[in-house]
């Protein structure tokens, strides 16, 4: 049973890596100079959906052993898309004007990105999870608990994308898709920390202060990840799309490591807590 | 199938076990967001000029401007759009031979002079300020900006709102100019004051 689930992880993680890269291939044979004006626009507003619906289908994948109601998945990517579209950009950009300040010396983005960006993106998706679905039935696992955090993260992920794409009137295709493979992943990540510890809270004799370290753990590596993402792809007024790929594929290694070693322990933990 | 080991909770306590912390964690967060920010925008720079016996504060974070033949010009890189909000100090010698004037005989002349350098140039008030117990003029108006060499794209023009202040010390007319867009010349106008209050004039001689 566990090899099968084990054998299930590396499957679909492969799957979702190969259907990532072969999204972003696709997008870069496409003639990228072709589209322009409003077909442009839709390109990128449809371009900003497909990460999401991949990862999505991924995690479907991870937790095939106890499937989780679509519906309720699709509810809480669309609580935290709402929650990013209503409260996170406005908060980021016109309350805390984190670019006003938080720029120049390093140390001083780094703690700007994790203060201001960090802990209100991951606080809004605990709250999409928390106030949604982890007081239901249907918040059974430790698996659920990463499965609601990756919705959640995606649905965060798709409103960041689609503001990307609307602010710049249209993106480049390629660099485009770069852009989105990785807030997609990344935000995904982040989130499906924090559900993690808060499955870990609500079926673990855990202190109160698990939760919170959860997010700390969330917001610290959102932060870090800006810094690095803008250190990495931005060189003086040019962004650089290769570079970009390249934290993205190194991310998506520590990322996906990281998230199969947390659900091989969740359903690890879920088997012998079932057999006792 | 995992239990909930703390079924048994109300939701008052489920509230406090959960939400609590995180809250506490949320303000802890707010409280590190709004100061570094007020450290950071409180920080300011010095600017010195024996010579012109003045000295003025400005925001730590704005950088050297372009204005040619200014004894001071900074601007705040950091603000959006074409054109960044810019702050200069340009100092004129009056002719000595002819007696000191009011500052406000000065006004007419210069907004002028200040139409032929500036497109659309309009003037939205004028009113009468002090800086550092000197009698000054306020000019505020708008002008139209073309933004010029941008190396990404070429960019619109830029309806700006601009204040100056002309104030006379000694044998010299001081005008120090404050202008930034005018959609988000509200925003600066705390800078505006902060500056504006800064402004030590040497009264001594």
């Amino acid at each position: 049973m566990i090899e099968e689930i084990r054998g299930s992880f590396w499957r679909s993680g492969l799957a979702a890596l190969l259907g990532l890269v072969a999204f972003v291939v696709i997008i870069r044979l496409l003639p990228q100079d072709r589209l322009q004006g409003e077909w442009l626009l839709a390109a990128g507003i449809v371009l900003a959906l497909v990460p999401a619906l991949l990862w999505l289908s991924f995690f479907y994948q991870q937790d095939r052993r106890e499937p989780e109601p679509k519906r309720i998945v699709f509810r809480v990517f669309l609580a935290a898309a709402v929650l990013a579209s209503g409260a996170g950009l406005p908060i980021i950009r016109d309350l805390f004007r984190v670019e006003e300040w938080a720029t120049g010396d390093l140390w001083l983005r780094l703690a700007g990105m994790i203060l201001a960006v960090g802990f209100t993106q991951e606080l809004l998706k605990y709250a999409a999870i928390r106030y949604l679905v982890f007081p239901t039935s249907d918040f059974r696992t430790r698996v659920d608990g990463i499965l609601y955090g990756v919705a959640a993260g995606l649905g965060y992920a798709t409103v960041l994308n689609l503001e990307y794409v609307l602010f710049h009137q249209g993106v480049i295709l390629f660099v485009g898709a770069i852009h989105m493979v990785n807030t997609a992943l990344a935000q995904a990540g982040f989130a499906a920390v924090t559900g993690y510890f808060l499955a870990g809270a609500k079926y673990g004799d855990r202190p109160i202060w698990w939760v919170p370290v959860g997010l700390i753990t969330a917001a610290t590596l959102n932060g870090v990840f800006a810094v690095l993402r803008q250190e990495v792809s931005v060189r003086g007024l040019s962004y650089e799309p290769l570079s970009a790929l390249m934290l993205t594929i190194a991310f998506v290694a520590v990322a996906l490591g990281i998230l199969f070693a947390m659900l091989r322990r969740a359903q690890w933990r879920t088997i012998s807590e079932s057999k006792e | 199938m995992e239990s909930h080991t703390n079924s048994r909770e109300t939701p008052w306590e489920t509230s406090l076990r959960y939400d609590a912390p995180v809250i506490a964690l949320a303000a802890l967060a707010f409280v590190g967001i709004v100061g570094l920010r007020s450290l950071v925008l409180g920080q300011r720079a010095v600017f010195t000029d024996p010579d012109a016996r003045l000295s003025v504060q400005y925001p730590a974070s704005w950088t050297p401007g372009v204005e040619k033949g200014s004894l001071l010009s900074v601007q705040d890189l950091r603000s959006k759009g074409a054109f960044k909000a810019t702050f200069s100090i340009v100092v004129k010698e009056l002719d000595s031979q002819r007696p000191i004037r009011p500052v406000q005989e000065l006004v007419v002349p210069f907004t002028v002079e200040r139409g032929r350098e500036l497109r659309q140039y309009g003037v939205l008030d004028i009113a009468v300020t002090q800086v550092d117990t000197l009698d000054a003029a306020r000019i505020t108006y708008t002008y139209v900006d073309y933004p010029s060499g941008s190396p990404l794209q070429s960019a619109l023009p830029v309806v700006v709102k601009a204040v100056d202040i002309l104030v006379i010390h000694g044998d010299n007319l001081y005008i120090l100019s404050f202008a930034a867009p005018a959609a988000t010349f509200a925003q600066h106008s705390g800078t505006l004051d902060a500056i504006l209050n800064s402004v030590d004039l040497d009264l001594s001689s």
